[in-house]
């Protein structure tokens, strides 16, 4: 049989490849029907939640306030104020400062407790620690602030225990202060950096452990080559959210701080009191781009070192 | 010669027909329009029409009492008034009435209150307030002069008096001027109202001869204290600066003698209340309509502010809030009348603030607060 006898004539082509595209391009409707159908109530919510007020925010930043009420023309004068202002520079460094401290707490603390938790088999003794752990998020964030205050004040349970102890003779300053806030916010976030990162180690494969032993690696070494590389996801996650979370607490720097620790959402709540509310939307615009780019570098970050061994084992 | 009648005239019956029916007319066009009158809006409150109101009122320190007297028992009275208690302060309260007003000036977030005489100002110049109607509120002719203002946005049904708080554990010798606030005696025991320029600022640039015009000197004295780690801290409610010198951790702070006299008598707090040597600060308070409310919401607003300022209401609202009252025959309780705030000396020699120097100044003041005192404490 010559080859050509097996080749299908144009016209059998034409009519199989028709058919074919006819049917798929019903799948086609068919899937992104389904999918629309799906996101349809996500992405309304988005625009009305989200990108809606964006908008606002933007429009907002491009009006001029006078001292007393806003003129609604188009100008950047508050965009101007905000950045020839070395004032509100200090403030957005202080935001950041305390919340990378709060952040690197968080997962230094977070880290051991979830592989601990991961490691324990009794189920209700697992139960028990998600319970403490997590109990922080079952009250209101100003409740736990105010609880703070009395923990850390002048009389409060750490002086007593400090000064009993002899460790000082004075009580400590440890509330209105950042030393105070940066505690109570450690507290309040540290679910947020041990449930992702429990969540990763849960899902390792424990036979990868088991070959590292096999192959005579000791503990730490099974750790440090096996345990803790990939665990940098959930690493990852757990800082993102918790810095996320830091970067924009209003309620415990606004109790704890004493009206010193000077953070970007107080001055924009300072911003809407006073009714300079351009000057406002543009501390608000800088936030979200400020979280984003934090986003995005530690993304990148976490590229290089986690890809960087990979490749040179490849 | 006979008179035939013409084809167009009507019989004597028919004429008297004609009449009883135009009478009958008149009459029922009379009684429509009486009614329509009596169902009109601002009619006395005899409309059958309903109307919901929002009624600002104070948070804490006994201030919510007379209101969930008053409000209820209108309201059995009128059963189409409903009436919302909107509880808060004037701090945060006020920049959402602007917000509200911004988005929509016919939906006024609340439609009547209790404003300070700072909120007040400010409301005045953010053209906020109704004129109010002497007619609808009779008790505002028992007031004192005083507490009138201009066009009758408003009316005073009492005051405040802001003097010294310590507390009674860690002081033992009150302190004596508003000046005590920059002594080093008490460094890193002030603790003060965050932006709450008449309670530092004001009575400290008061109390070195200035005015709210007059305050370079003040300033300069608070830079320097907080450079020199004199506050505390600067808190943004009433329970920021009352937990502080209830637990003793702050000693002494500028606040309200009707505030300390509630946490004092009705809590057991040990905080005292001294009346500086310069004098207290007078620190008026106002009860508002807020623009944007319908006449038929006006009305009945006014009704409400009436009852308020009958005599024995104020009185038992001053007794349960310890303010002192804005009207001369109002009975106030054995205890209060022995008040040293509340003698009619102190009240006289109070320090009047100049307070529509200080709504003009308050965003020069906000900038130079966060730069000059709260960056560097």
């Amino acid at each position: 049989m010559a080859r050509n006898d097996l080749m299908p004539s144009s016209t059998t082509t034409y009519f199989v490849r028709s058919r074919t595209d006819a049917s798929g391009r019903r799948r086609r409707q068919r899937r992104l029907a389904t999918l629309a159908a799906l996101l349809t109530p996500t992405v309304l919510l988005l625009l009305l939640a989200f990108v809606l007020p964006i908008v606002f925010l933007f429009s907002f930043s491009a009006f001029f306030f006078d001292g007393a009420r806003i003129i609604y023309n188009l100008t950047f004068d508050a965009y101007g104020r905000f950045f020839s202002d070395p004032f509100y520079w200090d403030v957005v460094g202080r935001s950041l400062q305390l919340a990378t401290v709060v952040t690197l707490l968080a997962v230094v603390i977070g880290y051991p407790t979830a592989y601990g938790i991961t490691r324990i088999k009794q189920p209700g003794i697992t139960v028990l620690l998600y319970i403490l752990i997590f109990s922080p998020l079952l009250t209101s964030v100003v409740i736990r602030a105010f609880g703070w205050v009395v923990l850390l004040g002048d009389s409060g349970f750490a002086n007593y225990v400090l000064m009993g102890l002899h460790i000082v003779e004075q009580p400590v300053r440890l509330i209105y202060n950042v030393e105070g806030v940066t505690i109570a916010l450690v507290h309040v976030l540290l679910p947020f950096a041990v449930f992702p990162m429990i969540s990763v180690l849960n899902q390792m494969d424990p036979t990868l452990k088991e070959a590292a032993n096999d192959l005579g690696a000791s503990r730490w070494q099974t750790f440090r080559r096996v345990t803790w590389p990939l665990s940098l996801p959930g690493v990852l996650a757990g800082g993102q959210t918790t810095f996320v979370l830091a970067v924009s607490a209003f309620a415990t720097p606004a109790i704890l701080g004493g009206g010193r620790v000077l953070v970007l959402p107080r001055a924009i709540y300072e911003g809407i009191v006073s009714r300079d509310w351009p000057l406002a939307a543009v501390m608000g615009i800088v936030l979200l781009a400020m979280t984003l780019l934090m986003i995005f570098l530690s993304n990148q970050l976490f590229r290089l070192v986690y890809r960087a061994p990979q490749e040179q084992e490849s | 010669m006979t008179v035939e009648p013409s084809s167009q005239a009507i019989s004597r019956r028919e004429l008297l027909a004609r009449a009883g029916a135009l009478g009958l007319l008149a009459a029922g066009a009379g009684t429509l329009s009486a009614l329509s009158s009596a169902c009109a809006p601002g009619f006395g409150g005899s409309t059958s029409e309903e109307v919901n109101l929002t009624h600002f009122i104070w948070v804490g320190g006994g201030q919510g009492v007379v209101p969930r007297e008053v409000v209820p028992a209108y309201e059995q009275a009128h059963p189409k008034v409903k009436v919302e208690l909107y509880e808060g302060t004037n701090a945060v309260t006020y920049p959402k009435m602007v917000a509200a007003k911004e988005a929509d000036p016919n939906k006024p977030l609340i439609n009547f209150g209790f404003y300070n005489v700072d909120a007040t100002v400010k409301g005045t110049k953010d053209d906020m307030w109704v004129s109010l109607d002497e007619s609808k509120i009779p008790n505002m002719k028992g007031i004192f002069p005083g507490f009138k203002r201009p066009e009758n946005k408003g009316i005073g049904w009492g005051m405040s008096a802001i003097g010294l708080i310590y507390n009674k554990n860690m002081v033992k010798q009150p302190p004596t001027s508003w000046l005590d606030l920059l002594d080093p005696t008490y460094k890193g025991r002030v603790v003060a109202f965050d932006y709450g320029f008449n309670l530092l600022l004001l009575p400290i640039a008061y109390a070195m001869g200035g005015s709210a015009k007059v305050d370079e000197e003040a300033w300069k004295a608070i830079t320097k204290a907080a450079q020199d780690k004199q506050f505390l801290a600067f808190g943004g409610s009433n329970e920021d600066v009352k937990n502080p010198i209830v637990r003793g951790d702050a000693w002494i702070a500028p606040w309200f003698s009707s505030q300390q006299r509630v946490w004092e008598k009705e809590e057991g707090a040990p905080v005292g209340y001294t009346i500086p040597k310069e004098g207290q600060e007078a620190f008026p308070l106002y009860f508002q309509i807020v623009k944007g409310s319908t006449q038929r919401q006006i009305d009945v607003a006014s009704d409400i502010i009436n009852q308020y300022l009958d005599a024995t209401t104020l009185g038992r609202y001053c007794d349960l809030t310890k303010s002192i009252p804005a009207r001369g025959d109002v009975k106030l309780s054995a205890d209060l009348q022995a008040d040293p705030a509340f003698e009619p000396k102190a009240i006289e020699n109070a320090i009047q603030v100049d307070w529509d120097t200080a709504a003009d100044r308050d965003a020069e003041w906000r900038r130079r607060w966060d730069r000059d005192v709260k960056a560097v404490m």
